[in-house]
This record gives structure tokens, C-alpha cells and sequence, in this order.
């Protein structure tokens, strides 16, 4: 066994041809199906919904995070969306609307009667889950 | 790879960490095709690879927000897909296996005599050794990088790959790979 003090670097290169056909043998690209890729969307977008706005704020602001959110929030205008499920007014049903709805739900603000996405007469998980339906179609 | 869509990893780490899911998304769709060949090479099995990534990927997901990129996305990823590789083989196919094994050496040769003495030198390389050979030359990783992935010390690596390609270098099946650096 040789110790790695008296290896040189030349000694741990490979020629050429030889890295070659180790990529062709190990490192061919694998397809991955495209219901693996919702799979995982999905769960993105379950785990940045259900993740706690204080626990991201928390994270980029130690000192005080939950009151400055709290008063940007108070100031900040709710945007009307044009577009059924556009919650965040951006002009296009995104993720990031289904995450913004979650969130207005969770710290129960003031829900738009548009934004009932199944016509149920309730603004609840099932339109969330609507938008996110939707934006995932359209990715 | 690590630049792409205007944004590097660390970017998108941290703006993940702000709440923004399409930022985990696109470092799923930048490092997916490397994460699923690597999961292939500890399972040696299509559905099973793509099980132990997606696995991996919802483990990180559950990082944030409080994730901290302190190495290359790829070093992070990469002990994360060897033990839930490791561990669903355990569990799946009730064997007892070591740490240190990667078990899937590659796919049955199909080519070229000289494509199939190489898979079956690497084939037969301790594995230790060719986890790191595959490591440095094919997911061209740095040896540094490689030392982190496996948490051993730097000069493991270095001794692990000069016996790997040392024993390339010796076996006559693989010799003449080595006549174009003399």
C-alpha cells in the first residue's frame, strides 16, 4: 500500500481514452419518468405550503423576523387576481399562488370570495390543492 | 452545470430558504439526471434508483428552510443516495452489506473488447477503490470533494485512487490505456 505522502498528482490522472469509456460505462445519462418529476413537484409544493411563514422568517431574519413580517404584511395591499387561482396577481396560476393562498388561509387574512376555485362556497385546502393542480399541469 | 438558469446552486439554496419552491425545483431539475445515474449505480435497478432519488430529494426538500450549502451541491447529495441506497437494499433484499460498498459495480458489457476488460477490471477492483475511481472520473468530482462525500481524510482519496489506477495500469486487459501518458 502506498502512502499518500509519496503520491504525486501525475499519478492520479487518468488518460484520456480511459476516462472515456468510464463515462460511457458508468455515466451514461438515466431518464427520469415524468411522474417521478410530479412526485417530487408535488412535495415541494406541500412542503414550502405547510412550512410556517414565521419558521422561513426565522431563518432570514433572527432578530425580530416575526413582527417586521407581521407589520409588512399589515401594509402591504392583498392583490386582485384577474386570472381564476392568479391569488398573487402576477398575471399567471403558478405554485407560488397555491403557496400563497395556503399562507393567507393559515394566518387567516382576509379570503377573496374569487378565489373559491371549485365553487363550493368555501375557500379552503381543496382550492389550494386546485390551484396546485394547475400549475403543475402547466409546467 | 452548477450556473445554469442565471443562478447557481447557492443562489437557489437561498432563495428556497426564503419560501420559493421553484427554486428547489430547479436544483431538482439541474442535478436530477446525475443523482438518478448515481442511485443506478448503488442499485443496479431502474424503479429502485428512481425510488432511492426521489428519496433523496424529499430528504432535502425537509432541510428547508434552514439549509446551509457549506460544499457543492453534488457532495451533499451524494452520501444522502448512498445510504438510503444501502438501506433499502438492506431491508429489500435482507442482506448484511459494509459501508463502504458500492455495490453495483456496472452494466454487463455490451460493446467493444476493450469496453468490456474495463468493466470487468473495475468490476473486480476493491470497492473502495472503485467508488472513488468512479467518483473522480466519472461524476468529476474533486478530490476534495470526494474526501467531504465520504468523510474520510484527503490523503484516504488520494491512496484509494492511486490503488485503483495502479491496478488499471498493471492488469494486461487495461495496460494500453496508460501508453498514451508515457
Amino acid at each position: 500500500m502506498t502512502d499518500h505522502h509519496d503520491i504525486r498528482d501525475a499519478d492520479l490522472e487518468a488518460p484520456a481514452t480511459l476516462l472515456a469509456d468510464l463515462r460511457s460505462l458508468y455515466g451514461a445519462p438515466r431518464e427520469v419518468p415524468a411522474e417521478v418529476d410530479d412526485t417530487i413537484r408535488r412535495a415541494v409544493w406541500r412542503h414550502f405550503a405547510a412550512t410556517p411563514r414565521a419558521r422561513i422568517v426565522r431563518y432570514l431574519f433572527p432578530l425580530a423576523a416575526a413582527a417586521a413580517a407581521a407589520a409588512i404584511l399589515a401594509i402591504l395591499p392583498l392583490s386582485r387576481e384577474s386570472i381564476p387561482g392568479d391569488i398573487d396577481g402576477n398575471g399567471e396560476v403558478d405554485i407560488l399562488d397555491a403557496f400563497a393562498l395556503a399562507r393567507r388561509m393559515e394566518a387567516t387574512e382576509k379570503i377573496e370570495g374569487g378565489w373559491d376555485m371549485n365553487a363550493d362556497g368555501l375557500v379552503d385546502e381543496v382550492d389550494v390543492d386546485l390551484i396546485a393542480a394547475v400549475a403543475v399541469a402547466l409546467w | 452545470m452548477a450556473e445554469s438558469n442565471g443562478r447557481s446552486d447557492e443562489q437557489l439554496v437561498e432563495a428556497a430558504n426564503r419560501g420559493d419552491p421553484r427554486a428547489f425545483d430547479a436544483l431538482y431539475q439541474r442535478h436530477k439526471a446525475w443523482a438518478a445515474q448515481l442511485s443506478y449505480r448503488f442499485t443496479g435497478n431502474h424503479d429502485d434508483a428512481m425510488d432511492v432519488m426521489q428519496e433523496a430529494f424529499i430528504y432535502l426538500l425537509r432541510k428547508f428552510p434552514g439549509f446551509r450549502l457549506t460544499a457543492a451541491f453534488t457532495t451533499f447529495l451524494y452520501p444522502v443516495i448512498k445510504n438510503i441506497a444501502l438501506s433499502r437494499l438492506r431491508k429489500t433484499r435482507r442482506i448484511v452489506l459494509d459501508e463502504n460498498i458500492v455495490l453495483y459495480a456496472g452494466e454487463p458489457p455490451k460493446e467493444s473488447g476493450a469496453e468490456r476488460s474495463l468493466a470487468d477490471i473495475v468490476t473486480t477492483l476493491p470497492a473502495i477503490h472503485r467508488e472513488v475511481l468512479l467518483m473522480r472520473f466519472v461524476d468529476d468530482m474533486k478530490l476534495e470533494d470526494i474526501a467531504e462525500a465520504l468523510a474520510v481524510p484527503l490523503g484516504t482519496v488520494k491512496s484509494r485512487l492511486h490503488n485503483a489506477l495502479k491496478a488499471l495500469r498493471e492488469d494486461e486487459s487495461t495496460r494500453s490505456y496508460f501508453e498514451e501518458l508515457q
